[in-house]
């Protein structure tokens, strides 16, 4: 039983970067929920990219440079997005800009894939390349660094939403587009702000988690469901549930390949955050829709 | 306008398909034998140009096929139902993988396991469906690509489904070879072309009889609105899983074929960029179009062989792939197949206007264009307006040489036609408007000429609801309220904004469940029954906010209407049985009349978005008159009208009360609307009942009065009532 729960232990820790990572695409979920009343399906992408270019950076300019270079081109990339392909779908339906979002997801890893191939890479990390036991595995400081990092930013966005100008003048064009624009705040540039913000934070956790795993289209692109998930446990709309989820979905990835039987089998983890995430939906669905009523007949 | 113009015409398109009546020609017949001779035709003159080709062809082609009913797949459930699916390539492995599981383990070779794989994957798509019952839109595609997701890391990566190695063969076992009959190898890509051709084929002409028929529409109305949907007693939950059902069955059809043609797959095949490839084949055909499906499908092969053939574009197949997907969806959303229809429209249009100019400019051959054009040909482009001068009335304008065709003078004559087109297009609205007033003698009758006298009736009781209390949470919205609707009575419920009115509407309808309290309808409790069962009833309703199907005809929003009534199935719908054809023609029929019977023959065949505010009420009536519910709800029906609309609705409630029968229960706070047609009233404010009675006696009420100006008045003083009260003999 002892072991048991070191094992435990051991699962947990070993689950901090994914926790981290996990906390960063959240919550940049959240933000462009909550700013666009979209489901940003490109959130993987907008995170496997910088990666991509924080590796490709690293050769000519070292690996701090590369890495602030991957954060300002997800932010741009943010942006990029919401403004070729989701405030120009804003008109037309949720399932068009829906579509939209799953069609720059598409676009990017096929981009990516052109360009660097589907073979997994080792990616470099800004964190020092020290590595310590637990029980008997690694941890990497880009690991805890990852972690830590991700709850520093969590943080630090809190604050900026509760005790600044430009957070309250982004919660009131989320909450009511209409009512904001007559109080003399523009709703575009609180919409552009959040999708800057959230392509920032998932280039953190996107350059954060290659380096943490491994560097590959695919599998960084759909890291993001997991997050997807934790969004949802959080209810969507709120910074500090996509951060409480994010920890349950970790948790949940490490802790099913202890039980016995089924738990391990290969890709049990990802068939119980789905059903998680399915009663999820189910138990929530009610109130997902009802917002989303309100939501289109607010505007 | 005359009303035997368009009377009884009906839609000319949809009712010859409905009918199974379509000429067949030659043209049809040589188009037929070219799409299924296809692999044998000669290749040789191609051949010494390209070698090989007509063999990769018919790959393709096969290909195609597999792409084609993946797209109608996805048509169906995304562009239908409205239902986005980004997992599609899950439920195509699952029909491979299930193929070969079942040739594996079982020994079942292919046309035994081609209906098995059917209603497997039918069966996985409904389980998903049923998640899909309780979220919708964005998070129903977050549902479908999680459901890939686990797919792909469980299911796709189990050595028991998908064989040793990740990969699973299946055995050269298909009916006919090498014993029996030989033409059915199914290993010789032609022959299997044959078998794809005729798949696609079926799925087809099945997948076009369900869009024209009552399964279709019901489609529809959920994609339109749900909650209309239901008041038209089409059960949600039943159409929804069949959508799914349906899509995955065409899905794992694929699949089935797929694993038939390669022989061997890999799960990396079914990764999620796959699900979006698939996506971008239902999007770029337009997503509602199934021709749109098949030239999309076909498109898609085409770009797959041409990337896999030449090298430099190597890798580049998903970027064009997905850029399509994005362009069509931002640029141009109607895809190939509003691309197919605009060309033909083109195609006939030119065809006309050549043929026009051809017989036109026969005689005209005796002028000789040269000379003109080289003596005016600088002045004609100083001042073109004074060029035209001449031209006008004597001939029409010609060419004047190659290089000058479009002289300047077009600006000019596009802002003459622009006021042109400007002009009638009003005008147009104002006749439609006019015609629709003047069209049946009941909407030229006089009100007073419906008015009877108004008094409680003593027959039976249509709709009851007694003690209906609301609760959410701590809040009481509705306080034991209780009211009746009897027989051919028009009941009104009327209170100020906030009262609770439609709190206790909804409750009555079905849309949320009282605390406490009951609902009867017809005499049988109905306060736990679903609301497409009252719809069933026979209760019909309408919304405040109007909730016809935007993308739908108004002839098209009455057919939905039908639902009920018909009482045929899938099945049926599928194969266009004859009992179908009846009933479909049924349909027509009835709405025709109440076509006649509204006189609505003007705006039938028009699309809803974009006709006038009043005559969209009074479709939303109609729609519910084709049910022939005994009994009408209205939600605040005089919303957004004018005084005068508000006259022509309250003619249209007695005509059908008196026409028809029907009973009417509506909410209003509009209360001159609701005294000058109400037989009996029923006034709630803050959740209870405050008065009830006729309309008279209620309008001089003094804790009415005080509800709807504020202040009590001090009794026996004369009231000043919002307009003269409706005499009462």
């Amino acid at each position: 039983m002892g072991e048991f729960f070191s094992d435990i232990v051991v699962n947990v820790i070993l689950t901090t970067p994914l926790i981290g990572a996990y906390t960063m695409f959240a919550l940049g979920i959240t933000f462009i929920y909550r700013a666009s009343k979209v489901l940003n399906l490109a959130h993987g992408a907008m995170a496997m990219f910088p990666a991509y270019i924080a590796y490709q950076l690293t050769g000519s300019i070292g690996v701090v440079l590369a890495f602030v270079g991957a954060l300002l081109f997800g932010g741009a990339l943010g942006l990029a997005v919401e403004r070729t392909v989701v405030r120009r779908l804003r008109q037309a339906s949720p399932t068009a800009q829906t579509v939209g979002t799953a069609g720059v997801l598409g676009m990017l890893i096929a981009v990516a894939v052109r360009f660097w191939g589907t073979s997994p890479r080792r990616a470099p990390s800004i964190f020092p390349d020290g590595k310590f036991s637990v029980g008997n595995s690694l941890v990497t400081y880009t690991d805890l660094g990852l972690f830590f990092s991700a709850l520093g930013l969590a943080v630090l966005f809190l604050a900026i939403f509760k005790y600044t100008d430009l957070g309250l003048a982004m919660r009131c064009a989320a909450d009511n587009r209409r009512a904001a624009w007559l109080m003399g705040i523009d709703p575009d540039r609180t919409t552009a702000a959040a999708w800057i913000f959230a392509g920032m934070l998932a280039a953190f956790g996107g350059v954060l988690l290659a380096a943490s795993t491994i560097l590959h289209p695919y599998v960084l692109a759909l890291q993001v469901l997991p997050a997807f998930v934790a969004a949802l446990i959080g209810g969507l709309e709120s910074e500090t549930g996509a951060v409480g989820g994010s920890f349950i979905v970790g948790l949940t990835i490490g802790i099913v390949p202890l039980f016995g039987g089924i738990g391990e089998e290969v890709g049990a983890p990802q068939v119980a955050l789905g059903l998680l995430a399915f009663v999820v939906m189910s138990v929530r669905g009610r109130r997902f829709s009802v917002a989303e009523a309100s939501a289109s007949t607010a505007l | 306008m005359a009303r035997t113009a368009t009377e009884r015409t009906g839609p000319s398109g949809p009712t010859e398909r409905a009918t199974g009546i379509r000429r067949v020609t030659a043209k049809h017949i040589l188009l037929a034998w070219l799409i299924v001779y296809f692999p044998w035709l000669p290749g040789r003159p191609l051949n010494t140009i390209l070698p090989d080709v007509p063999f990769a062809w018919v790959v393709d082609a096969n290909l195609a096929a597999r792409y084609a009913l993946i797209g109608f797949s996805l048509v169906i459930l995304t562009g239908w139902v409205g239902q986005i699916s980004l997992g599609h390539a899950a439920f195509v492995g699952i029909g491979a993988f299930t193929t070969g599981l079942l040739a594996r383990e079982f020994d079942i070779p292919f046309p035994v396991s081609f209906p098995i794989v059917a209603v497997v994957s039918a069966g996985i798509a409904a389980l998903l469906g049923i998640v899909a019952l309780r979220v919708r839109g964005l998070y129903l595609a977050v549902a479908t690509l999680i459901f890939a997701w686990i797919c792909d890391a469980y299911l796709f990566s189990s050595a028991w489904f998908v064989g040793e190695g990740g990969a699973t063969s299946i055995k050269n076992r298909v009916i006919g070879h090498p014993e029996g009959i030989t033409k059915f190898d199914l290993s010789n890509k032609r022959v299997l072309y044959l078998v794809l051709l005729a798949v696609v084929a079926g799925a087809w002409y099945a997948a076009v009889n369900l869009r024209d028929s009552k399964t279709g529409r019901a489609f529809f109305a959920i994609r339109g609105s749900e909650m209309a949907a239901v008041s038209l007693g089409i059960d949600v939950i039943k159409y929804k899983l069949l959508a799914f059902a349906i899509s995955g069955a065409l899905a794992g059809i694929a699949g089935n074929l797929m694993m038939i043609d390669l022989r061997s797959v890999t799960p990396v095949l079914f990764q999620f960029n796959v699900s979006l490839f698939f996506l971008g084949i239902a999007v770029v055909g337009g997503v509602t179009s199934l021709g749109g499906a098949v030239a999309a499908g076909v498109l898609f092969a085409a770009l797959t062989e041409l990337f896999f053939r030449v090298d430099f574009l190597e890798g580049w197949l998903d970027i064009v792939t997905i850029g399509l997907l994005l362009g069509v969806i931002l640029g141009y959303p109607g895809g190939l197949g509003a691309f197919g229809r605009a060309v033909v429209t083109r195609f006939r249009a030119f065809r006309a206007s050549f043929a026009d100019r051809f017989w036109a400019n026969w005689p005209g051959a005796q002028t000789p264009p040269d000379d003109e054009a080289s003596g005016s040909g600088e002045s004609d482009e100083v001042d073109p307006a004074v060029v035209e001068e001449p031209n006008d009335g004597a001939s029409p304008p010609r060419r004047r040489g190659l290089f000058r065709r479009r002289p300047a003078r077009r600006s000019i004559d596009l802002a003459g036609r622009i006021e042109e087109i400007a002009e009638p297009a009003m005008k147009e609205m104002e006749a439609l408007e006019e015609a629709v007033a003047e069209s049946l003698n009941w909407r030229t009758m006089d009100l007073s000429e419906f008015q009877l006298p108004k008094r409680r009736s003593s027959r039976k009781p249509v709709l009851e609801a007694e003690g209906i209390t609301v609760r959410f949470g701590g809040l009481l919205a509705v306080d034991d309220v209780s009211l009746a609707v009897r027989e051919k009575e028009i009941v009104g419920l009327i209170g100020p904004n906030g009262a609770g009115k439609t709190t206790t509407f909804n409750a009555i309808a079905g849309m949320n469940e009282p605390t406490a309290g009951t609902v009867r309808l017809f005499g049988e409790d109905v306060t736990r029954v679903p609301v497409h069962v009252r719809a069933q009833m026979g209760m019909g309703r309408t919304f405040q906010l109007i909730q016809l199907f935007p993308q739908l005809t108004v002839f098209e929003n009455l057919l939905v209407a039908t639902h009920v009534a018909n009482a045929t199935g899938v099945f049926s719908h599928l194969v266009l049985t004859n009992k179908a054809i009846l009933a479909e023609r049924e349909a027509r029929d009835r709405v025709n009349m109440v076509i006649d019977l509204l006189g609505l023959h003007d705006v039938a065949q028009r699309p809803v978005a974009g006709l006038p505010f009043g005559i969209l009420r009074q479709v939303e009536i109609a729609r519910a008159v084709v049910t022939e519910s005994p009994l009408l709800m209205l939600d605040e029906p005089a919303s957004g009208l004018d005084n005068a609309e508000t006259d022509e609705l309250a003619k249209l409630l007695y005509y059908l009360r008196g026409e028809l029968g029907m009973s009417i229960l509506l909410i209003e706070h509009d209360v001159r609307m609701v005294t000058s047609v109400t037989d009996y009233m029923y006034v709630v404010n803050r959740g209870q009942l405050l008065a009830e009675g006729v309309p008279a006696d209620v309008q001089r009420n003094p804790d009415v009065i005080a509800a709807y100006l504020g202040e009590p008045e001090p009794a026996g003083a004369s009231t000043p009532s919002p307009k003269p009260e409706p005499a009462t003999r």
